[in-house]
């Protein structure tokens, strides 16, 4: 059985990165994620296998960063100031945030937790609350938003390296 | 137009780790789009699962909520300390063992007595002015 040690070594860098995409702030992601894994190491970590642990933990920090969400939505927007040092990479990383603002929540989140999280379908489903059939619908529709919103910055892509890497 | 769909979901499911008909994949494979939407899924993944660049935060960038949680943790911590100053400087004003402390006379809600009393013989007008 995996204990809060175990699930924070492997899940720590992903649940950050999830979280900086969902609430567009690192320090604020940060912060939501050390409360994940105090949440996770006060709780009785469930029976099951690792894909079953890593929707635990990311239905946790989905949770957290939704209340974030919530409350933030009746005050200003949190703002971050981009690296102009480069601004190319700044200026990619400014598109992929707004290109996954315009996408719907659950749309975001889906592909967020796909992404990011590495999450099945079914995974992804049972997080979600939503059917296999409506994640895969869901996963196709912000792909194919965020494909049409990030034509230049898939263009560059296209003109070096990708990699398929695939964390389950 | 429902082929290109399918083509596309079976790509994103083969590059999701999903189980895929071979044959299908073969098929989405082979049409031209269905390769540059392969590429472009590769792509997508990189530009999202990659570290975003930041140089710093703005104090606006910290949720308000947050910054009105220390403010009031802060203010907490404030009235606390001035509630066990009170109490301290309250108890080193007890006067010690063996001294008799000295009471204030008790207040009473009645009128004082009167100390001069003028009897009214008959009715007397008064002008302004002290004449009668």
């Amino acid at each position: 059985m995996a204990d809060a040690e175990t699930l924070f070594a492997e899940h720590q860098p992903a649940v950050l990165r999830y979280l900086t995409r969902i609430v567009g702030h690192t320090e604020t992601a940060r912060d939501l994620a050390q409360d994940v894994f105090l949440r996770i190491s006060r709780s009785t970590v469930p029976d099951g296998d690792g894909a079953a642990l890593r929707a635990w933990v990311f239905r946790i920090a989905r949770n957290l960063a939704f209340n974030h969400l919530r409350d933030c939505a009746r005050r200003p927007l949190a703002v971050e100031v981009v690296d102009t040092a480069s601004p190319a990479a700044a200026e990619t990383t400014i598109a992929v945030r707004q290109a996954l603002q315009r996408l719907a929540d659950v749309d975001r989140d889906v592909f967020l937790l796909r992404e990011i999280g590495g999450l099945s379908y079914d995974e992804l489903a049972s997080v979600c609350e939503l059917t296999p059939d409506a994640v895969r619908s869901r996963l196709h529709r912000a792909r194919a938003e965020l494909r049409g919103l990030l034509t230049g910055a898939l263009q560059g892509q296209r003109r070096g390296t990708i990699r398929l890497w695939n964390k389950s | 137009m429902t082929n290109h769909i399918d083509y596309e979901q079976t790509i994103a499911a083969f590059i999701d780790g999903e189980p895929v008909a071979a044959d299908r994949l073969r098929d989405a494979l082979a049409d031209l789009e269905g390769r540059e939407y392969l590429v472009d899924m590769v792509a997508l993944r990189d530009l999202v699962t990659a570290e975003p660049v930041r140089s710093g935060s703005m104090s606006a960038g910290v949720p308000a909520s947050r910054r009105l949680g220390w403010r009031a943790l802060a203010a907490a911590a404030a009235l606390m300390l001035a509630a066990s100053g009170g109490y301290l400087a309250g108890t080193r004003m007890v006067p010690a063992p063996g001294v008799t402390a000295v009471h204030a006379p008790a207040v009473s809600d009645a009128p004082p007595k009167p100390t001069v009393v003028v009897t009214v013989e008959r009715w007397q007008d008064v002008q302004k002015g002290g004449g009668s």
